[in-house]
């Protein structure tokens, strides 16, 4: 009990009926028939608090759901490198799989298989170490056992075999990386973070990774594997007395002195149109990518950026399948991502040109489109735009697993779970004159990065890298 | 510089000094703090929680309908979100006969999605609901038409399914359309290395010619022999209301559904006759010694062992599949084991399993060093040719019964895969219900069905052998296996 009274409530907790209902009309409706006027989103609404050890904690239970999904994030990325350490927070990541007190080394698998887990894993990005499992409803506490154990206990089992063991594995990862794709994607990396930069890749990850002894991968661990800078987000069909089960696992759990370091950037501007060039011997099929920066997550212009890339990422005048693909034969097939993280966002076009075709042409296409983006003023587009987000929107928090990741993605953006009704709002809000705005703060064809990756013939010696600009606009 | 090199000596020593301090310059991290440990023990910690025992996993109930015109509908009401995934399936519209151009039922899917008729006469290409666009999915056994709504829109999108497999415009536009979007679908499936090693794996089990042996896209070559009229044909003998499966799932009243495909799918009469029930040869594994084929590139050694097995309505069907779990596709799986993935050795064993109505096969797969390829090839042979031998005892068959069953429960939590799975088990064969029968089937069989099942099945006479990787390194090895055909990748593949 004192446990739970000292505990932080965050947010509102609805404790109305488990029925939502969210009206999407506004009063604009009756201008603009929405065949979405009204849903009926039936799960509970998320339940968001923090332990005393300050593990943030979000619970959703949606009892339609034969599985439950568990998944644990610590701000351990790869952002989270030491200088001269690379690599060290993804060879922890996997140290963490190499047995606790409790728990052997493999254990983890072998109880997550066992239990009839097929999807289970870890995994680091540039901010986040995450580890995620799926299981059969029956074994909902089971995740919670094998996590606190990571978090408790692993510490105590790092051992110069595991360490060996682990940074062979690590080696055949990044080993088994083609290395064409590997030296480009190296340079594009480099042209878009400068040196110092948390981002910033180094050419020798692996030396790094081989060099580092056990005192390094201890000391990264207790830096950042801790309650206090961690969220566990669990969604499923999981008991009522899933929080109970929670800090029975979790609150007992110790901080290591001292607070978790986050990682500072300045922003990487462009103030020009920059051409980073990759030639390679013999290389078969070249690629052409274009970044864009973004918007990030709690931007005031993120939904009419999110918008903005659904309808370029489509196959309507908007988009670059149109231009690049069905109108014009330039390129065999094209892509569009936004991928947002915590210290630079960016949208990336990436495209197959059609052989023969040049960058300058495919470049020049898609500069001229970005330009008319500058006047958008087509209300039926961002009408369907709209409308399409929000469809997807439920259709990706269909699956527990992507709904506890929707659930982080929020906390980080905006400090609270995902809520439907906030989520439908925010696009439903954006009108022409924000799509314009953020057109043009992010997709000025003057001011981006276009990255060729190109055939150096025979002649070739080796990979060569050129990085120009044309000057600031 | 001197005569005597002192400079030069100087130089050297200078260098290895800078060298020294740039290692230096690599940071020291401070030590970690003791205790490595600080939170408290507790009892409940030493094992792993009990198993919920009111918590086992229940299937949703399905409803079915036969129209009566042969449609046959299928619909599983989940309420949690206002979203709904809705599936038609036409059976045999994936198979061709031998006689067929490789990539034509595929082609006709294309062409059918792109040209299609609605209720107002308009023609239109690629439709979609409130931005998800319908979408056409291929196999051997059926082709699929499916898309993703909100419930509301479950009306529109049920008529729009209709059109697309009964109303097709099948003209010029859509044709041209369809096919060059087959081609570069093609041309980007050349890149697999997956695709090459899988397409001379099947070929050498049922022969170049046999038409489960295609790539189901079909080849630069074959696309371009094919012609509208031959498109067309090919949907007047395969698009009929008999071999039509409509599926549902999601926030639906099953009843409605009915009503609605009885209305825009009741009038459907096919044009002319009945075709031939059977237009797919006979399956016949070679019984000759395992053939091997090797891919040259550089690098790593990439190995496919391709094992013949029953078809989707064979008593087998099960038992085969929870055989290859045991033996791939999991961390724990005995081939992991033999190449001590634990400890590094190798990159792991992944499996894939291909079911079919008359046919599948269990595709296991694995990446080894040069120097490792000849000791990892044989002991992966023996392993598979004495899988048979080895009992399975109860916690092995639990583990790959749990695994099979989390596989099920996984496609089942979406509306979209389940509807998929739905439709795949109609086009294998299958009648309403029939997931649940594969459920509870899983949930029964016995370690005797499957020690049978590996005993008939992975015989080492039947494992097709197809590796990536350099013949000036590898050719002696693989050479200890029989005879290699040697073939060059054209494009740079990727995997």
């Amino acid at each position: 009990m004192k446990v739970r009274r000292a505990e932080v409530q965050i947010g509102v907790r609805a404790t109305l009926a488990a029925v939502l209902l969210v009206l999407l009309c506004s009063g604009r409706a009756n201008a603009e028939p929405d065949p979405l006027r009204s849903y009926v989103v039936r799960s509970s609404p998320a339940e968001h608090f923090r332990l005393t050890n300050g593990l943030e904690v979000v619970l959703q239970r949606d009892t339609a759901q034969p599985l439950v999904a568990v998944v644990v994030a610590y701000r351990a990325g790869r952002a989270y490198d030491p200088r001269g350490h690379e690599g060290l927070a993804h060879l922890v990541e996997h140290l963490t799989f190499r047995g606790s007190r409790h728990v052997a080394s493999a254990g983890m698998y072998e109880h997550l298989e066992s239990a009839g887990s097929v999807r289970w894993n870890g995994a680091t990005g540039a901010d986040l170490a995450v580890y995620y499992s799926v299981v059969p409803k029956s074994r909902y506490a089971l995740p919670l056992w094998l996590e606190s154990e990571r978090m408790a206990f692993t510490l105590e089992r790092f051992s110069e075999a595991s360490l060996e063991l682990e940074q062979a594995r690590v080696r055949k990862e990044l080993l088994q990386r083609g290395l064409s794709q590997r030296s480009f994607s190296l340079a594009l990396n480099q042209a878009l973070y400068p040196a110092g930069h948390p981002y910033r890749q180094s050419e020798d990850e692996l030396g790094d990774v081989l060099a580092a002894d056990l005192s390094d991968a201890a000391w990264f661990f207790q830096s950042h594997y801790r309650p206090d800078n961690a969220r566990l987000v669990i969604v499923g069909d999981f008991p009522e007395t899933m929080a109970t089960v929670v800090r029975r696992y979790f609150a007992p759990i110790m901080n290591p002195p001292g607070t978790p370091s986050r990682p500072r950037a300045v922003e990487r501007t462009f103030s020009s149109r920059e051409t980073l060039t990759v030639t390679e011997p013999l290389l078969l099929d070249g690629g052409l990518t274009l970044v864009f920066p973004a918007a990030n997550g709690s931007d005031p212009d993120a939904a009419a950026l999110d918008l903005i890339v659904l309808l370029l990422s489509g196959i309507g005048p908007w988009s670059l399948e149109n231009a690049l693909v069905r109108q014009n034969a330039i390129a065999e097939s094209v892509t569009t991502e936004l991928r947002r993280a915590d210290l630079a966002s960016h949208v990336y076009i990436e495209m197959q040109l059609r052989p023969g075709v040049s960058p300058e042409r495919a470049e020049s296409v898609v500069d001229d489109l970005m330009a008319r983006w500058a006047s958008f003023a087509d209300a039926g587009a961002l009408r369907e735009a709209r409308t399409s987000f929000i469809v997807d929107s439920l259709l990706d928090i269909e699956d527990p697993l992507d709904r506890a990741f929707r659930h982080l993605d929020c906390l980080r953006s905006f400090g609270e779970p995902f809520q439907f009704g906030k989520h439908v709002q925010r696009y439903r809000s954006v009108t022409l004159e924000r799509a314009r705005t953020a057109a043009r703060r992010f997709l000025n064809p003057r001011a981006r990065l276009a990255a060729r990756h190109v055939d150096g013939g025979r002649s070739c010696a080796g990979v060569c890298i050129s990085h120009d600009s044309e000057g600031p606009e | 510089m001197s005569d005597d090199g002192t400079f030069s000596r100087r130089m050297v020593v200078g260098a290895f000094v800078l060298g020294l301090s740039a290692c230096s310059s690599r940071p020291t991290l401070p030590p970690p703090s003791k205790p490595l440990t600080r939170t408290e023990d507790a009892p409940f910690r030493a094992h792993p929680p009990a198993v919920e025992a009111n918590a086992a996993a229940s299937l949703p109930a399905s409803a079915a309908r036969r129209l009566a015109n042969g449609v046959s509908v299928e619909v599983v009401e989940r309420r949690a979100l206002p979203i709904a995934a809705i599936v038609v399936a036409m059976r045999n519209a994936g198979r061709e006969s031998a006689n067929d151009p490789a990539g034509l039922s595929a082609l006709t899917g294309r062409t059918v999605l792109s040209g299609v008729r609605l209720g107002n006469g308009q023609v239109v290409a690629k439709p979609s609901v409130h931005g998800r666009a319908l979408t056409v999915l291929h196999n051997d056994d059926a082709t699929l038409f499916g898309i993703e709504v909100v419930a509301g829109a479950v009306p529109i999108a049920i008529e729009l399914v209709a059109s697309v497999v009964s109303r097709p415009a099948l003209d010029a536009p859509a044709f041209e359309f369809a096919l060059n979007e087959q081609l570069d679908a093609a041309a980007e499936q050349s890149r697999s290395r997956f695709f090459h090693l899988q397409t001379a794996s099947l070929q050498s089990l049922y022969g170049v010619d046999h038409v489960l042996a295609r790539a189901p896209l079909g080849t630069q070559q074959s696309l371009r022999t094919i012609s509208a009229s031959k498109v067309s044909a090919f949907y007047r003998a395969g698009y009929r209301p008999s071999s039509t499966g409509l599926f549902v799932v999601g926030d639906v009243d099953a009843e409605r559904v009915f009503e609605l495909a009885e209305r825009h799918l009741g009038s459907w009469a096919a044009d002319g006759s009945e075709p031939v029930a059977d237009t797919v040869p006979r399956v016949r594994v070679s019984q000759s010694p395992r053939s091997l084929m090797a891919f040259s590139a550089g690098g790593m050694a990439t190995v496919l062992l391709t094992v013949p097995g029953p078809g989707h309505q064979d008593a087998d069907r099960v038992p085969f599949g929870l055989v290859g779990t045991a033996l791939s596709g999991s961390a724990l799986s005995r081939g992991n084991r033999e190449l001590s993935h634990h400890d590094v050795k190798s990159y792991g064993v992944w499996s894939l399993s291909h079911v079919r109505a008359r046919a599948s096969e269990l595709f296991l797969g694995f990446t080894v060093e040069p120097e490792d390829l000849g000791e990892s090839l044989a002991r992966m042979l023996d392993l598979m040719a004495s899988v048979g031998e080895r009992p399975f005892a109860a916690p092995e068959l639990e583990r790959v019964r749990a695994h099979h069953l989390g596989n099920l429960s996984d496609m089942y939590a979406k509306n979209s895969t389940f509807a998929l799975h739905l439709a795949e088990l109609f086009g294998q064969g299958g009648s309403p219900g029939e997931f649940a029968r594969l459920y509870e089937r899983v949930r029964s069989v016995t370690a005797a069905e499957l020690k049978r099942a590996a005993v008939a099945w992975f015989r080492r006479d039947r494992v097709q052998v197809a590796v990536v990787a350099n013949p000036y390194e590898n050719g002696q090895t693989l050479r200890r296996f029989g005879n290699v055909e040697w073939f060059k990748l054209e494009v740079q593949t990727v995997d």
